[in-house]
């Protein structure tokens, strides 16, 4: 305590009190140069003198200046700053936008603003307008292709989130995706795992936050950026803040309504052979799920409504048809979704207040039914000036969203598990799949397809309150002390039901097939924060001193409940008590973190930079001896053309900056992994058998296979970055460029044992990673007029990130997937590598055929592909007519590989377009042609020469033997998001009681040109945001949007 | 005024900066207060038992009873797992779950039992944790082979155990059986096993009996194992064994588990046929055997197509209703139905060719008799029925090798849903006789499996098998 007040002390001394002769008063009024209304809040300052003050309301200024003061400088936020000399009387003063200037005061950590000139790393920070161009409701799917060394990869369905790696990855099993801030808040992002074999894909958290609500996204991505985040900063910090009303003392006020309607469809869906009927050996047989079957030409059969024993169904349809091909049978199951957002906004201010109040909903359906997703975000904004010191403010976002989703994933109750390949000739579209009793009618173990969407259900709903208050405290004009309390508080309630009858048990688990089940879930997450920070500024001849000292406290609570009710009595009753068995869960965590930070600057003439960071974090999930981390970090920025102005002078070179920086951050370590627990007791096996407890009224427990680590660590991410900001010709060719390299050591690994040991793993600080990149944005004004103008914005990512080691005996790690294939780490090569069953080979790379022909698969899995793409990029076209503004976002992917079960199921079961390019029959309609050939060699070496039917080449003995024949390349082009904007022309609209007024058209994905991964969109994957991609096993299909949108301020 | 009112603000904001720091008690909340530091004895047991009797009716089972042939696989669409299996194509990767759940849960959580019984002075816990031990130890040698044993389950003291012989450990398992007797019958135990216990539950005093006839038994199952590698021995060993101690004596000291006919309680035959309609089916081999004995058993082992009982061979073309699929025996009803890991059945056809082959005390035709009367109560048939057959097949004839396949094959029919030994029986005798299916991947019928792909990447002790014809030290012929 002693202590304390000794610092105190000191830093009460440090103040002082200035006065200064005052001795002339100025006064005037700043507009605007483009609408010519007046500016409020504009800084007006005397150069040399520390006298200052700002335009009120009407933009008026009055300032006293001391004796000898004869120029003042006017800035504001968006706007180019002027000097101007003294002038007598009232001064007029207009500034202009400038759109170059906006960026360029960037918010950094904790609120800590920085002239972006003077910042020794690369940040990138995006617009609403750039986030909001195809309205999506999940803002991690508006960030794809914009923002330089971030990979941005959607999982496909609209209902999913986005996985957002920033910079490569740092951690191997644990989550590589970045912390998400919300005006200083850490907000909870977790979610948007599609759990592979059950249950619906579930949305990523940052759906909860209203894409309209948002001012501007600024991501921080290198360890020297975010290092005041200490161990929460490894995969990159993401900034969103909000928008505000007017500046205090603005008087503005406006109303403004938005709203926008858009409808979707599946972006690419198979092409289909429509010659072959259901059935194998090029006969009839509706009992089967391929369609190797006969010619249709109309011919009657007996279908499969006269088959299972006694004919049950009959009744329900002709037990005899003509078998013809029904073209439509898949693209039927498939609807028109839609997404309408409304969006109604309240600004304004008093003297001395300024508020934002808004209301925002969105409703979105999927192209299946029985998907809708609904929003519903209340915000206020609110900051009042208490005393000319003391500024108090507010911000609270409540969000109700709630969703209604059917199954997903590799399991029957998917309604898409087989649907993609559903015999040719049987009109799903048609005819009945169930009884009046409700049962299903349908030939396959799986569930129908439309029973599926009709009957396993299931809807969750989160109500969300993310707020905080923020006291603001100038003791004058260079020392400011921030204090900020927040909270995330969501609680979240999912209610799954399987039907009595279903075949897939999606939601419930195993134990409800056939008898049904009920899955009621809730959870409450309950995040607090607070931080506090001092900064000052103080000028000392040709040296700026800038100095940020700070504390932040955090504490993260989870809990939840899960209840499973099994064997439904009454059919479609929604309710636990409709249970005879259940199951209950129940688990929480608690975390507590607090960490002191100092951010220092040393600014030397404007054009050289030194900022040394450094962060303490003690956490509550490491022991007491490991308990304090500390992470450092250190840049440097050196503006050439301000220290050598007259590289300026002939106008070609506007900006030479470079800069450089080191720094280290980590990730801290997961809860309750100092102890080795015992769990509940549980058997299962991989097929879906499964005993839980209580079994037959007995508890039992069983010793974990996951061996807790006292020792455990944070991991640590080192990153040194080398990058430059350039401007030539007026502004009009950018080019801001980053490469880095990382180093994460001590990487948190539940290392997998021998399983003898009684163990399955051990949690360690084992293994490291190294991730080399590079990324720019190169942008460009080719043309520019008085009314037209062309401006492109290409950022470009690339990234390499390389296991170099696991742990001491383990050469790989199981990120995801199945037996064959599957994601895994390997020591030594690149992150995430697909493994799987590939074909065989001889000594000289040559296919091994089997006597029969057929290839035959390893029987151990080798690696065959790589996901990782080569580089990605993003190029925002903008062209500007008079008040008519295009943009068109193109995204571009070289390379990742992935393997697709879909395309494997097409080709196997004889339904894809190219199982029917080769007849499959001889001329007499009868005899199966023999047309296919796999060109290998025998085991002895002779080259393999036996011909195949179309069955045989594409079925299950054929192609499909091995995992590697179903590696894709998903390199794309595609027109991802484009918009037309028009903005009614102030002209007109002065005579109507709109403010502003704006029309526009808009999609997403509405081209995509995918060279080499036919049939489906390449960005469908299985696992959604997970560290495993590569994969995609009967995922939902991606959608291409149109709409029109409205914005209008009162 | 103003002054000191930014002072006190400043220390007010520094009072805050650094008093949240390095407060123990801010940080000492990183234990679990929803899972416990240690579990009581009782309920470790129960987990273990429930374990044994779901490995019991899980991959092992689907393994060895599609070697054996009593089962098919089949399929609707693509190639099924258990049609891979069936044509011998299965991975070290397949085996990963299995091993590790015996290692990891079953093995793990017996381990813990023994030593805290042995800690709280309750032995009748540590010997029935030892009798169950070496069950789950017989399993893992008959189907691997060379296995970890004295190095295993020493936690994070030993992350890679070493593989010790297979005839080692067998020596060990017979220790450890007479070790769990002792322990079963010292006269004080603090605690002893009761309802907990899924597998013979009951009051100790009751079912202290069953445990023993239990030890007994499985020491004759692992003896007649031996017969083939030391015949003399094992000879040797049943006869004191026979004299001296007791065994099964009706089905209802079968060492099973019951489970119950609710989700998630299910046996996991019944679960995987639900979870995969169409996977299995009968083999051709095991019901033609019994249709051409008019088997009464076959309507509670088998369902029927057409009225009639139809089993597939490995490698038949897709369409499942064309075959019989598993029956009410395995099932139950409703997933009751009990799985059984070593019968009364089996006892008797242990002394029928311990008899026959070994001379070991007894009357080899009185055995066989009573195993098929044993297997066929065992399956509901009623007495006429079970009559009717023995008449017709319940007399051994021939020469010794006719008797030995009479008994084998009979005893492949009774031991129906039984894991690994069916697979083992045929190993050690060559009976049934087994076709090599016609898309099987090697030319022989395995004689062990492949090790988990799991232990070779992760055990720097082991090698994987030059193939699945690498034998188990018993299996000479």
């Amino acid at each position: 305590m002693k202590k304390v007040l000794r610092y105190s002390l000191i830093l009460c001394l440090l103040l002082g009190e200035k006065a200064y002769a005052q001795d002339r008063v100025v006064s005037g009024r700043v507009t605007a140069a483009d609408d010519k209304l007046p500016i409020p809040g504009v800084t007006v300052k005397a150069v040399g003198a520390s006298a200052a003050t700002q335009t009120n309301a009407d933009g008026l200024f009055t300032l006293s200046i001391p004796e000898g003061v004869t120029q003042l400088q006017f800035s504001f936020l968006g706007y180019a700053t002027r000097m101007l000399p003294i002038a007598a009387g009232t001064m007029n003063v207009v500034l202009k936008q400038d759109s170059k200037q906006l960026g360029e005061v960037v918010i950094t950590s904790f609120g800590i603003q920085r002239d972006k000139k003077s910042l020794g790393y690369g940040t990138s920070t995006i617009s609403s307008d750039e986030l909001t161009t195809a309205k999506v409701t999940n803002i991690t799917n508006g960030l794809s292709a914009k923002i330089p060394g971030v990979r941005v990869s959607g999982s496909g369905g609209a209902f999913t989130g986005s996985s957002v790696i920033i910079r490569g990855f740092t951690t191997f099993t644990g989550s590589n995706q970045p912390l998400y801030v919300l005006d200083g808040i850490p907000i909870d992002n977790s979610g948007g795992n599609t759990p592979l074999q059950s249950g619906p894909s579930r949305s990523n958290r940052a759906i909860d936050i209203n894409a309209e609500d948002i001012e501007n996204i600024t991501v921080l991505k290198g360890a020297a950026a975010t290092a005041l985040y200490g161990s929460r900063a490894a995969s990159g910090v993401i900034l969103i803040t909000s928008k505000k009303g007017g500046g205090v003392g603005s008087k503005k006020t406006a109303i403004t309504y938005s709203n926008s309607y858009n409808v979707g469809e599946v972006n690419r869906l198979p092409e289909y052979q429509n010659t072959y009927s259901q059935g194998s050996l090029g006969v009839y047989n509706p009992s089967l799920g391929t369609s190797w079957g006969a010619i249709m030409k109309g011919q009657m059969v007996n279908n499969w409504f006269s088959k299972p024993a006694g004919a049950p169904f009959a009744t329900y349809h002709p037990t005899t048809e003509a078998l013809i091909a029904y073209p439509n049978n898949v693209k039927d199951i498939f609807k028109q979704s839609y997404n309408l957002q409304n969006n109604l906004s309240f600004t304004g201010g008093t003297d001395k207040s300024s508020y934002r109040v808004t209301y925002g909903n969105a409703t979105e359906t999927y192209v299946l039914d029985n998907n809708k997703l609904k929003r519903n975000t209340i915000s206020v904004n609110a900051n009042t000036q208490v005393t000319p010191k003391l500024l108090v403010g507010t911000a609270f976002t409540y969000t109700n969203s709630n969703s209604i989703r059917t199954q997903q994933g590799n399991q029957l109750s998917n309604p898409l598990f087989r649907a993609y390949f559903t015999p040719r000739s049987y009109d799903l579209t048609n005819i009945p799949f169930e009884t009046a009793d409700g049962n299903q009618i349908w030939f396959n173990s799986e569930d129908h397809p439309y029973w599926s969407i009709k009957y396993n259900k299931y809807d969750d709903e989160v109500n969300r309150l993310i707020g905080s208050v923020n006291l603001k405290y100038d003791f004058t004009d260079w020392l400011t002390a921030n204090l900020k309390v927040g909270t995330d508080y969501f609680t979240s309630k999912s209610s799954a039901f399987d039907e009595i009858g279903n075949r897939g048990g999606g939601n419930a688990g195993a134990s409800s097939r056939l008898v049904g089940g009920i899955r009621e879930s809730g959870s409450s997450t309950r995040n607090v924060n607070s931080y506090f920070t001092l900064t000052g500024t103080r000028k000392y001849g040709d040296f700026t001193l800038t100095g940020t000292l700070g504390n932040e406290i955090l504490q993260n609570a989870f809990n939840f409940n899960t209840v499973d009710g099994y064997e439904l009595i009454v059919p479609g009753f929604r309710n636990l008590t409709n249970a005879v068995v259940y199951q209950p869960s129940h688990g929480s965590s608690k975390t507590r973190l607090a960490g002191v930070f100092g951010d220092f600057i040393v600014d030397y003439k404007n054009y050289l930079t030194l900022n040394v960071k450094a962060r303490n974090d003690w956490s509550s999930t490491l022991s007491k001896q490991n308990r304090s981390i500390f992470y450092p970090a250190v840049a440097t920025s050196f503006v050439v053309t301000e220290a050598f102005p007259t590289l300026k002078e002939s106008g070609a070179i506007n900006l030479i900056k470079l800069r450089a920086n080191w720094g280290e951050v980590g990730k801290g370590a997961p809860v309750y992994s100092t102890n080795t627990y015992f769990t509940t007791a549980a058997s299962a096996d991989g097929f879906g058998p499964e005993i839980s407890f209580p079994f037959n009224g007995l508890v039992g427990f069983s010793y974990s296979d996951l061996a807790g680590q006292p020792d455990i660590t944070p991991e640590f991410t080192q990153e040194t970055e080398l990058g430059g900001e350039f401007a030539f010709f007026g502004n009009r060719l950018t080019l801001d460029a980053s490469y880095y390299e990382r180093k994460t050591r001590d990487v948190i690994l539940s290392v997998p044992v021998s399983a003898a040991s009684g163990f399955t793993n051990v949690l360690k600080n084992a293994g490291n990673l190294n991730t080399k990149g590079f990324e720019l944005v190169l942008g460009a004004t080719p043309l520019k007029s008085a009314n037209a103008s062309y401006s492109f914005s290409l950022n470009f990512t690339k990234f390499k990130s390389v296991v170099t080691s696991l742990a001491p005996g383990v050469d790989n790690i199981f990120l995801g997937g199945f037996t064959t294939p599957n994601i895994r780490l390997v020591a030594g090569d690149e992150y995430g590598q697909i493994y799987g069953s590939a074909y065989q080979r001889d000594a000289n790379g040559n296919l091994l055929v089997g006597a029969n022909g057929l290839p035959l698969a390893t029987p151990d899995v080798k690696k065959i592909g790589n996901p990782n793409p080569d580089w990605t990029m993003g190029i925002n076209n903008e062209i500007v007519y008079k008040s008519l503004q295009l943009s068109v976002l193109l995204d571009i992917r070289k390379g990742g590989d992935q393997y697709s079960r879909n395309i494997a199921d097409v080709q196997r079961n004889g339904v894809a377009i190219e199982t029917a390019a080769l007849d499959r029959f001889q001329a007499d309609g009868v005899t199966l042609a023999t047309p296919y050939t796999f060109s290998g060699v025998f085991a002895n070496g002779i080259p393999a020469n036996v011909m195949l039917t179309a069955q045989q080449y594409w079925g299950n003995s054929g192609k499909y033997v091995a995992a590697e024949g179903f590696i894709y390349d998903t390199s794309w082009f595609r027109v991802r998001e484009a918009s037309l904007t028009y903005a009614f022309p102030q002209k007109l609209l002065d005579r109507t009681p709109f403010g502003k007024l704006e029309i526009g058209l808009f999609g997403r994905n509405l081209y995509l040109k995918a060279p080499n991964y036919p049939h489906f969109d390449p960005e469908q994957n299985a696992l959604g945001i997970s560290n495993a991609q590569g994969l995609e096993f009967n995922s939902l299909p991606n959608t291409r949007t149109f709409g029109a949108n409205l914005r209008v301020t009162f | 005024m103003k002054t000191i009112r930014n002072k006190t603000v400043l220390a007010f904001f520094g009072l805050l900066l650094f008093t949240s720091i390095s407060c123990e008690k801010f940080y000492d909340i990183n234990q679990d207060p929803d899972s416990l530091l240690d579990a009581p004895l009782t309920q470790l047991f129960t987990s273990a038992t429930v374990n044994i009797g779901f490995t019991g009716g899980s991959d092992l089972l689907r393994y060895s009873s599609l070697i054996s042939q009593q089962l098919s696989g089949q399929t609707t669409g693509g190639e099924s797992q258990t049609q891979a299996y069936e044509k011998y194509q299965i991975s070290g990767s397949d085996l990963n779950n299995v091993w590790t759940s015996m290692y990891a849960t079953t093995i793990s959580d017996l381990e813990l039992s023994i030593a805290k019984a042995t800690a709280i002075n309750s032995p009748h816990y540590a010997g029935v944790g030892k009798l169950l031990k070496a069950y789950t130890y017989q399993l893992v040698v008959d189907t691997w082979g060379d296995i970890p044993y004295s190095e295993a389950q020493k936690f994070t003291n030993n992350l890679s155990p070493k593989y010790d012989s297979d005839e080692a450990i067998y020596t060990g398992l017979l220790a450890l059986i007479d070790e769990g007797i002792a322990d079963i019958n010292a006269a004080t135990s603090v605690q002893s096993p009761g309802l907990n216990s899924t597998i013979y539950p009951g009051a100790f005093a009751t079912t202290k009996s069953k445990w023993i006839k239990f030890a007994n038994t499985l020491k004759l199952r692992l003896y007649l194992h031996y017969s083939e590698k030391d015949a003399a021995f094992a000879t040797a060993q049943m006869n004191t064994l026979v004299g001296a101690g007791t065994f099964f004596s009706s089905n209802a000291d079968n060492f099973q588990m019951d489970f119950v006919a609710s989700a998630g309680a299910q046996n996991p035959i019944a679960q995987f046929e639900t979870a995969r309609p169409d996977y299995l089916v009968a083999n051709k081999l095991m019901v033609d055997m019994m249709n051409t004995k008019v088997d009464p058993r076959r309507a509670s082992y088998f369902t029927t197509v057409g009225g009639n009982f139809v089993g597939a061979v490995g490698g038949a073309p897709a369409s499942p209703v064309l075959y019989s699929h598993i029956g009410s025996y395995l099932t139950g009803a409703d997933g009751e139905a009990p799985i059984r890991m070593l019968t009364f059945a089996e006892y008797n056809f242990i002394r029928a060719e311990a008899a026959l082959r070994f001379g070991v005390t007894g009357d080899a035709q009185t055995f066989f008799v009573a195993g098929i009367t044993a297997s066929m109560e065992d399956a509901g048939v009623d007495a006429a029925d079970i009559a009717t057959y023995i008449a017709l097949n319940g007399t051994l004839a021939g020469t010794p090798a006719q008797q030995l396949q009479q008994i084998i094959e009979e005893k492949f029919v009774a031991n129906f849903g039984i894991a690994v030994e069916p697979w083992t029986d045929w190993r050690r005798t060559g009976f049934p006789a087994l076709a090599v299916p016609a898309n099987a991947v090697v030319n022989f019928v395995p004689r062990s499996l492949y090790y988990p792909q799991s232990e070779i990447d992760l055990n720097t002790n082991a090698t994987q098998k030059t193939g699945m014809d690498v034998r188990v030290f018993w299996d000479v012929n």
